[in-house]
């Protein structure tokens, strides 16, 4: 079953065209990365999703709601959550603190800390350290832990992987597994295709605002073209 | 001069805190919402001559409830300010905030001209009735003794607020990155609307407090806008902390300077604002700030 449809959004910055005509779709429960170079659009599809830039045409369908241009606090609420690439930790808070206002409901707290500290065990020992304070690479887990606080059918994460030596990276691989084991849908973003295999069910490959392929990760390593573009070489 | 240093002391923290109480709604304001409220002197004038309704009655029952009735009617008055005009120009260019709100510091004031007239009001019944205290050889009111108590009290809630809720944490939050707390599900909106109904509550409270020690006047407002601008450039924009060490440095510099330097005793807050600004851009308890 289809959670989250993107159909044919196109989206300008400063009368620039960065999307043009974006379509993907992610199943219930399905992992999807959204591969690309640095500049290809990968965030701003993101962003588009998450109602943090305006759509200009097309739509996006979650759940079944109409969700396009929503402001962002309602894409939370019906259930999409957001870590994005550059973190965006509130340095002032401890990391309970930042991962605390993302808790709506009161009721299920002990739940959901029960669900992050499964998937990030890490979390443990840094949830009374400033988010100041934390490594990039806790601070990912933070931004991660986070978006699942706000109890998400969806989570986009914006390169979670970018940055991290190849044994965090590892790990990271093995939470993102456990994320979809919550029944949790994931759509990420990601430059390096090598890490794309290893995590996602499906893939798309995006170029200068568009979807150029659509199949298995491993379909990306194997078709020359669309692996050279990726790649840059 | 030995004697009278408890006076001056004492002087320099009434001043201090009534001073605290107003820039700390200045400055909680400008750190959430983003918006440096040129109105908020005319805010607090509100405040006290609203207060001076119940104190010129002399029930002391009345007088009291006033300190808690004023806040919240001033704050309500804010929180409708931001919903019916504040709230369209957050997306514009700050130039179009700060005409706003100093057309709006205008209205507030002719409007108080229009309902007290323009005398000044006195209201001393509080301070008459609570009496003297004998400290260290000085004889000092205990109604000034009681405002420094009540803003340290306000000054300690305001902090349990902001470091121990999950309110507070949100306020912090969207003061920090109001985009991606938008993005974790916090309606953004809400928050500057109850940001601007506490920054206006402490502004009506100081208002209210600063009535029986002196007089409601016009004009009031500006004074008391360009001391708490200093407070928080001294402090730090947007920090609690600093408009707290910010007022006690400001409070006590004018309280000795009408002493030893009458004249320029003005000039030497701005002396200090100068040097600190110098030494430290951001003020002493500054941070930089994403605005997103």
């Amino acid at each position: 079953m289809t959670i989250l449809t993107v159909n044919d959004i196109r989206v300008f910055i400063s009368a620039v065209e960065i999307l043009r005509k974006v379509s993907l779709n992610v199943g219930s429960g399905e992992i999807v990365a959204l591969v690309g170079r640095n500049g290809a659009g990968k965030t701003t599809t993101l962003r588009s999703i998450m109602g943090l830039q305006k759509v200009s045409e097309g739509s996006i369908t979650f759940d079944g709601r109409d969700i396009t241009n929503q402001p962002p606090f309602k894409v939370s609420r019906l259930g999409i959550g957001y870590a994005p690439e550059d973190r965006r930790i509130f340095v002032d808070l401890t990391a309970y603190e930042n991962i605390k206002i993302a808790i709506r409901d009161k009721s299920r707290e002990k739940e959901t800390m029960g669900l992050i500290l499964d998937i990030f065990p890490e979390l443990n020992k840094l949830l009374n350290r400033k988010g100041g304070y934390l490594s990039g690479g806790e601070q990912k887990m933070v931004a991660i832990a986070r978006a699942l606080a706000t109890e998400p059918k969806l989570v986009l994460l914006d390169e979670p992987l970018e940055g991290l030596a190849p044994i965090v990276a590892k790990r990271f691989y093995e939470s993102i597994r456990r994320i979809k084991e919550y029944g949790i849908s994931v759509l990420i973003a990601e430059s390096n295709i090598s890490h794309v295999p290893k995590i996602a069910d499906r893939a798309y490959v995006i170029e200068r605002g568009e979807i150029i392929f659509e199949g298995h990760p491993e379909d990306i390593l194997s078709n020359k073209e669309v692996s050279r573009i990726v790649r840059g070489y | 001069m030995l004697s009278t240093l408890p006076l001056f002391i004492l002087n320099g923290l009434f001043y201090a805190a009534t001073l605290f109480l107003i820039a700390s709604g200045l400055t909680i304001i400008f750190s959430v919402a983003g918006i440096l409220n040129l109105a908020h002197g005319a805010i607090f004038m509100l405040g006290a001559y609203l207060a001076t309704l119940t104190m010129l009655t002399g029930d002391i029952r009345l007088i009291i409830i006033t300190f808690i009735i004023v806040p919240f009617i001033i704050g309500l008055i804010g929180l409708g300010i931001e919903r019916g005009l504040i709230k369209w120009v957050y997306d514009r260019e700050s130039e179009y905030q700060l005409l706003l709100t100093y057309g709006l510091s205008l209205v507030l004031a002719d409007l108080v001209r229009m309902m007290f007239g323009p005398q000044p009001i006195s209201a001393s019944f509080l301070l008459r009735e609570s009496g003297v205290i004998d400290i260290l050889g000085v004889t000092y009111p205990v109604y000034n003794l009681i405002v420094i108590v009540v803003a340290l009290f306000v000054g300690l809630l305001l902090w349990l607020f902001l470091d121990r809720t999950r309110l507070g944490w949100i306020v912090r939050a969207c003061s920090f990155d109001r985009e991606m707390s938008s993005a974790l599900g916090v309606n953004v909106g809400l928050i500057y609307a109850f940001t601007f109904f506490l920054g206006s509550a402490l502004g009506g409270l100081a208002g209210a407090l600063i009535v029986p020690s002196t007089v409601a006047m016009l004009g009031m407002d500006v004074n008391a806008l360009i001391e708490s601008f200093i407070v928080i450039v001294i402090g730090g924009l947007g920090s609690i902390r600093g408009a707290f060490i910010g007022s006690i440095i400001v409070g006590l510099v004018r309280s000795f300077g009408i002493y030893f330097f009458p004249r320029y005793e003005l000039a030497f807050i701005y002396i200090i604002m100068a040097v600190v600004l110098l030494i430290r851009p951001r003020g002493l308890f500054g941070r930089e700030y994403r605005r997103v």
